[in-house]
């Protein structure tokens, strides 16, 4: 059975559309009429332009490449220690879109499109352009391994921002324990618990991050971490 | 115990809350004071609000007797006998600081080897935890005039790419940030995340991610940067941030890093340090900030983030469905200017 990727509603896409150009770098040779102003410390940091990613802004929208969406689920602490689970108390951040020339290109952008108040239209909220949005695109392609062949599942990113976590969340189509595949990936993780296997169940997931919430809070004024 | 020390004006405040702290190490060591003696800066001209402000009255203590050759053994005279009721972190009641301590209070003697520095009278408040350090309100906008007035503009911008180090274990946003900050302005690769928190933690630590690991906590900016020279002076605000057309203004005259702290609105009380490097204005109005996260969702680079969400939302926005659904999204709170 397949991992689903729920499809991006059209109007989030029309925001990704028409807002990507203004959250990227200006090009010295085609002028991006969408950036009036751009400074930067030091040299230019490694944006890629419109061109270099093979964005159109000419072309009808409905025929825009898939870009792959990923639906953005996030988890605030309070949940995490309610014991609700992840589908009553995850909600919804958004979706993003890996935006490249072609499928494996290694110049790809990381697109994120959200819904504003009060109104709730979609509007382009950041766009992430590290080496590890090329390594999450390859990661959300592999999934695959982690999934029972006879379950459907399907996929969300589910986000923890207060505690630096983010996993792959696959929820099966038949009700049975979801599967969370933290990124990165085991070998480079750095949340306690998150390190020892690629995958784990959400009862595994989130004894982990209770942990992590119950781990003494010693703190310094104005601290962060 | 929650253990605040700031000074400001020649004033050590130290504000006890109600919270435990990692602040001082076992001992009593002041292990919040950064090493190189000059402890976290306060913001000028009373603009923001400092550790303590706000607070209810305490005690006075001191002065006290710091022997220069280490920060390690403060010893406290006797404690004064000035009434409480005087603000924290401005002149402590009963005498201008530095000057005759207000009640009599005896200092100990220095054990340094240097001349020993007399700091005090100290005053004590009692009434602060660490979140409670928190503006209620949204935090204000920096005089960026005020901050460029003290600024190194002499000093030749950096003209090498800026780039933030993933953080190497899940409370190290603040030795990412000024390592990273650090390797830009200075010489690069002379410090590490590991040799940075082994320095301001005082502990021999090592990259050994574990829920047991005494090196894996949080820490403040404020005090990573002072300790290797790279805050400005004056340079941490508290319950500030920078107006976008301010972040032009700024990096027009002096284009280096600021630094933000990012304060979690889910509950957690948690916070997050990141980096500000540039901005872009788009045709249609749109007002971008070069964010440069430490987190692994960093991805290890930079990322565009819309500068409202940047200031309110970041990394999750509002509900426009469920207005008052708790998001695990975070504000921007706090400011640091850094220099080589």
């Amino acid at each position: 059975m397949p991992i689903v990727r729920p499809p991006a509603p059209f109007a989030a896409t029309m925001a990704l559309f028409q807002g990507l150009p203004a959250f990227l770098a200006m090009d010295s040779k085609l002028p991006n009429p969408a950036v009036v102003k751009q400074t930067f410390v030091g040299s230019p940091p490694k944006i890629p332009t419109a061109a270099d990613l093979g964005f159109q802004t000419d072309i009808v929208p409905t025929q825009m490449p898939d870009y792959n969406p990923l639906c953005v689920l996030s988890l605030p602490m309070a949940s995490v220690i309610s014991g609700k689970g992840i589908e009553a108390s995850a909600v919804s951040a958004g979706w993003r879109y890996f935006v490249s020339q072609t499928p494996t290109s290694n110049i790809v952008a990381l697109a994120a499109v959200s819904q504003r108040p009060p109104t709730g239209a979609w509007k382009m909220a950041a766009t992430y352009f590290g080496p590890g949005v090329a390594a999450l695109r390859d990661a959300s392609n592999q999934l695959w391994t982690y999934a029972s062949s006879d379950i459907g599942y399907e996929l969300s990113y589910l986000t923890v921002p207060s505690m630096n976590v983010e996993a792959f969340y696959l929820k099966p189509a038949d009700g049975s324990g979801a599967i969370l595949v933290p990124f990165p990936n085991y070998n480079e993780q750095i949340v306690p618990g998150l390190n020892k296997t690629p995958s784990y169940t959400e009862a595994e997931f989130l004894s982990t991050l209770v942990a992590l919430v119950k781990k003494a809070k010693n703190r310094i004024p104005h601290s962060g971490g | 115990m929650d253990v605040q020390v700031r000074y400001q004006n020649g004033t050590l405040t130290i504000s006890l809350g109600g919270q435990s702290t990692a602040g001082f190490a076992s001992g009593g060591t002041p292990g919040s004071s950064p090493p190189g003696g000059t402890p976290g800066s306060s913001p000028p001209g009373g603009s923001t609000s400092g550790g303590g402000s706000g607070c209810c009255g305490g005690l006075v203590l001191g002065p006290i007797v710091i022997p220069m050759a280490g920060y390690g053994s403060v010893s406290g005279g006797t404690p004064g006998t000035s009434p409480p009721g005087g603000t924290p972190g401005t002149s402590p009641p009963g005498g201008t600081p530095g000057t005759s301590p207000p009640g009599g209070g005896t200092a100990s003697q220095s054990i340094g080897c240097c001349c020993p520095t007399v700091i005090g009278p100290i005053v004590f408040t009692d009434c602060c935890s660490s979140t409670a350090s928190e503006s209620a309100g949204p935090p204000s906008i920096i005089d960026i005039d005020s901050v460029l007035s003290q600024a190194p503009l002499h000093i030749v911008p950096p003209t090498g790419l800026f780039e933030m180090q993933t953080q190497q274990e899940i409370e190290w946003c603040w030795s990412a940030v000024t390592v990273s900050v650090n390797n830009f302005l200075d010489t690069p690769d002379v410090w590490t995340q590991t040799k940075l928190a082994s320095k301001v933690l005082r502990k021999t630590c090592s990259l050994a991610p574990s829920f047991n690991d005494p090196c894996n906590q949080e820490f403040a900016l404020d005090i990573s940067l002072t300790a290797i020279g790279n805050l400005q002076p004056d340079g941490a605000f508290f319950d500030a941030i920078v107006a976008f057309e301010d972040l032009e203004t700024y990096w027009n005259k002096l284009p280096i890093p600021i630094c933000a702290r990012i304060v979690w609105d889910d509950g957690s009380g948690n916070a997050h340090f990141i980096a500000l490097g540039g901005y872009t204005l788009g045709a249609n109005g749109e007002q971008n900030v070069l964010v440069y996260d430490p987190a692994p969702g960093g991805y290890g680079g930079p990322t565009t983030w819309d500068y409202d969400l940047l200031k309110s939302s970041y990394q999750c926005p509002p509900d426009p469905q469920n207005p008052l659904t708790v998001m695990p999204s975070g504000h921007w709170n706090d400011s640091y200017f850094v220099q080589p």
